[in-house]
């Protein structure tokens, strides 16, 4: 049996024009270096554990026939120019202020651009729902593909080089994987403060080795002329193509940017990428350029070939190579913890907006809203991220399947960005045109570098995403058949109202709460009760629980009510798409403000269960309503996503086929 | 908006001739071979498959995607959605005649270097 999307958010139930005025929501009460420090930790922990693969992937691509000084030159320019085009100017200056109260990441985007043109718009949904999928492909890969990369440093340390074999290396990184998502259901708080000095701990180490090598080829600085990269592009075709694929990866977690916004705030994440990150990230790449053209120029002068190395771990002296490894690992396991903490709020919003069923969502934390835990979640990301490593083996080999993900939720967040660049901030069409082409352009340039991939592992991702694709649409449809099949099969209420009072029933003492997505037909439950208990309770409660497109709710707009007449009152409470609804604490809200007395331990909750049948005339393939009928079947029971005293509900069903 | 919509049609013709073209070209050199279709990244097959499904699945994929979003870009939508659209389907376009390309190439290349084929 599954239930009734009673009061669940659905495609419906998201409010749209009559949206209440939201709660302002800031990172108040911090300092702007607290903040900073600690979206060190948060936000670029993704890109900051970048250097650890995308230089030695680049130069490994452009080497495969030789290499030439231009040629490490070209790589070198391209990572710093992809840093400061898509980083640097795309997000930090443009995408960083389209913000949704606060809010950013690709949900949060869509239902911003979905509030901008003020209506719902298949188009912008879809590229909603691409984005999030393909974000699920990325959150798989990350953790696999950064702690892989960390841990094959330790065949830089001289006293275990040979002795480290692909297996030792597999093992040891499922090992810290499994201990992270081990740790989840704790919470990550108190781990968590460690998090920004760590990772500026790592970033002032990238420095540092940068600088190291930078000093003895400064000449390596001419990478910042764009001349080096655009001749490199030009000079090898097809072969360029393939590197910039690689150089891609330099900018992997940009997005990470925006879909942290909530919790930093947007000038401390600015600050600390314009004054912080950028040049260490910037000096990292032009050390390990150095050191490429430092071992290019030995190699030429002793007359052998120029062979490649683990350029960032061998960019350390031998002595500090463990320390060196020890950190990067600890650096990669907050980027991990950073994706999957990204997953899990990603989840939260979907499931608000209606793309996927009520999954089981915990709080880990009394005092940090950001802090929750989704087991199913976490379950199948670990399965996930086993399986990519098993299959992949090495972090190169799993570079080939980075990237498509990333462009593709890239493209997906400049064209939300051009929407509310044109419906809400208003620009003139060339302006907003002077934003979408040369951004669409250098879109287009990576996501067919990482195309070019895509038979040699870039399908994963695409597979990861077009699975969740489906999962989301069959959903969204799915409920909107049953929405529609529930609203046929039913009375209106106010039809209801004046049958009760030609045929009064029997009256029970009480309050009852029926809990539909559909406040204006009559609910299931109730109808039941009617018909085969054939009493009504003295008070009647029609509550729907509403998301609203915007992050989070003030209190003061939580709830709206309208008395129907004596017997019954309607009640819709909201909730913004980062929030968890708590019916309970909703209604001690309605209590406190409009004086509505009930005791809630006398008050019953009736809610609709529905047995889901399989149709083949009921407007979705067979395969897409089993898909449907298990999603409903696995969805978290609406009495625990609710928060509503389980002793205090009452469920009565019905069949239904979609 | 007619104009947006017509640019998209003249760019998936591109890719589908593209595409086809490919196609056409490989089908002849290709005869009673299994064509690789998906490779690890070390280099290793993972997936052959007869000439047909090899060489057709993928333009006939693109082409019954490019009818969906060519119906899709007559429906009345505002400025700004049409050229959000035209973004969406001319970079379909490219990207599905960069993949079929390249899994094109790659496949001869791997059967003429196995013997199994002449360039």
């Amino acid at each position: 049996m599954a239930s009734e999307a009673s009061g669940a958010p659905g495609p419906n139930s998201a409010a749209s024009c009559d949206t209440p005025p939201q709660a302002s929501h800031g990172p108040k009460g911090h300092g702007l270096f607290a903040l900073a420090l600690g979206s060190v930790g948060i936000v670029f922990g993704d890109i900051g554990t970048s250097p650890l693969y995308a230089f030695k992937e680049a130069l490994h691509t452009a080497a495969h026939d030789g290499v030439t000084r231009a040629e490490i030159l070209g790589v070198v320019s391209l990572a710093l120019w992809a840093l400061i085009l898509v980083v640097t100017i795309k997000y930090v200056l443009f995408i960083m202020r389209a913000d949704n109260k606060g809010e950013g990441g690709v949900l949060s985007l869509m239902a911003l651009a979905q509030r901008a043109i003020g209506k719902r718009t298949t188009l912008v949904f879809l590229l909603g729902v691409i984005g999030a999928a393909l974000f699920y492909g990325d959150a798989v890969i990350t953790p696999a593909m950064s702690v892989l990369s960390a841990v094959e440093g330790l065949r830089t340390i001289p006293a275990l080089e040979g002795k480290i074999s692909n297996q030792m290396v597999m093992m040891i990184a499922m090992v810290m994987l499994i201990g992270l998502f081990t740790i989840q259901s704790r919470g990550t708080a108190k781990v968590g403060q460690l998090f920004g000095p760590i990772c500026a701990l790592w970033f002032g180490v990238m420095f540092a080795l940068g600088l190291y090598h930078l000093v003895s080829h400064p000449d390596i600085l001419r990478a910042f002329n764009p001349y080096y990269a655009v001749s490199f592009l030009i000079e090898h075709g097809l072969a360029g193509f393939l590197v910039l694929g690689a150089v891609f990866l330099t900018v992997t977690g940009a997005e990470a940017l925006t879909a942290d916004m909530g919790h930093f705030g947007r000038w401390p994440i600015q600050a600390a990428w314009l004054f912080f990150v950028l040049p260490c990230l910037f000096m990292n790449y032009l050390g390990q350029g150095a050191f490429a053209l430092s071992e290019f120029d030995a190699a030429a002068a002793g007359g052998r070939e120029f062979q490649e190395l683990n350029w960032f771990f061998e960019m350390a002296p031998q002595a500090l190579r463990l320390p060196l490894v020890i950190l990067a690992g600890a650096a990669t396991v907050i980027a991990s913890q950073a994706v999957i903490t990204g997953a899990f709020s990603l989840t939260q919003q979907a499931i608000q907006l209606g793309l996927l069923p009520r999954l089981d969502v915990r709080r880990t934390s009394e005092t940090q809203s950001g802090q929750i835990f989704v087991p199913q979640l976490n379950t199948m990301l670990l399965i996930g991220v086993l399986t990519v490593m098993v299959t992949f083996q090495t972090s190169s080999a799993l570079a080939h399947a980075y990237g498509l993900a990333v462009t593709g939720t890239m493209i997906v967040t400049t064209m939300m960005a051009y929407i509310v660049m044109r419906r809400l901030w208003k620009w003139r069409l060339p302006a907003a045109l002077a934003f979408l082409i040369p951004f669409m352009a250098l879109d287009l340039a990576f996501l067919s570098a990482n195309a070019l991939r895509f038979f040699t592992g870039g399908w994963l991702p695409v597979l990861i995403g077009a699975a969740l694709f489906a999962i989301m649409t069959t959903w969204v449809r799915g409920s909107q058949i049953l929405t529609d099949k529930t609203r046929r099969d039913s009375v209106p209420l106010v039809d209801l109202m004046e049958i009760l009072r030609a045929r009064a029933p029997h009256r029970a003492p009480g309050t009852a709460i029926f809990l539909t997505s559909d406040p204006d037909m009559t609910p299931v439950a109730l109808m039941h009760n009617l018909k085969h208990n054939k009493v009504l309770h003295e008070r009647n409660v029609v509550l729907t629980v509403r998301t609203a497109e915007t992050p989070r709710v003030a209190d003061e707009d939580r709830i709206r009510t309208q008395a129907i007449n004596a017997d019954f009152k309607k009640v819709e409470i909201f909730y913004g798409f980062m929030e968890s609804p708590n019916v309970p604490k909703a209604l001690a809200l309605l209590r406190k403000q409009q004086g509505l007395k009930f005791d809630i331990m006398a008050t019953s909750f009736f809610l609709g269960r529905r047995s889901i049948v399989p149709s083949a005339n009921s407007g979705m393939p067979l395969w897409q309503d089993r898909i449907f009928i298990f999603l409903m079947k696995n969805a978290a029971n609406p009495t625990d996503f609710f928060k509503i005293p389980p002793g205090r509900v009452v469920e009565l069903g019905a069949q239904v086929t979609v | 908006m007619g104009v947006l919509a017509i640019l998209g049609d003249i760019l998936w013709l591109l890719a589908l001739s593209i595409m086809c073209g490919a196609s056409r070209m490989a089908w002849g050199k290709v005869r009673d071979v299994r064509v690789p279709v998906l490779w690890s990244p070390a280099g290793k097959t993972l997936w052959r498959a007869p000439r047909a499904v090899a060489l057709a699945s993928l333009p006939t994929f693109a082409f019954l995607l490019s009818l969906w979003l060519l119906v899709e870009s007559r429906r009345p939508v505002d400025l700004n959605l049409g050229i959000i659209l035209l973004c969406v389907r001319a970079l379909l376009a490219s990207i599905f005649a960069m993949v079929h390309l390249t899994q094109v190439r790659r496949a001869l290349n791997q059967l003429a270097a196995e013997g199994q084929i002449k360039l």
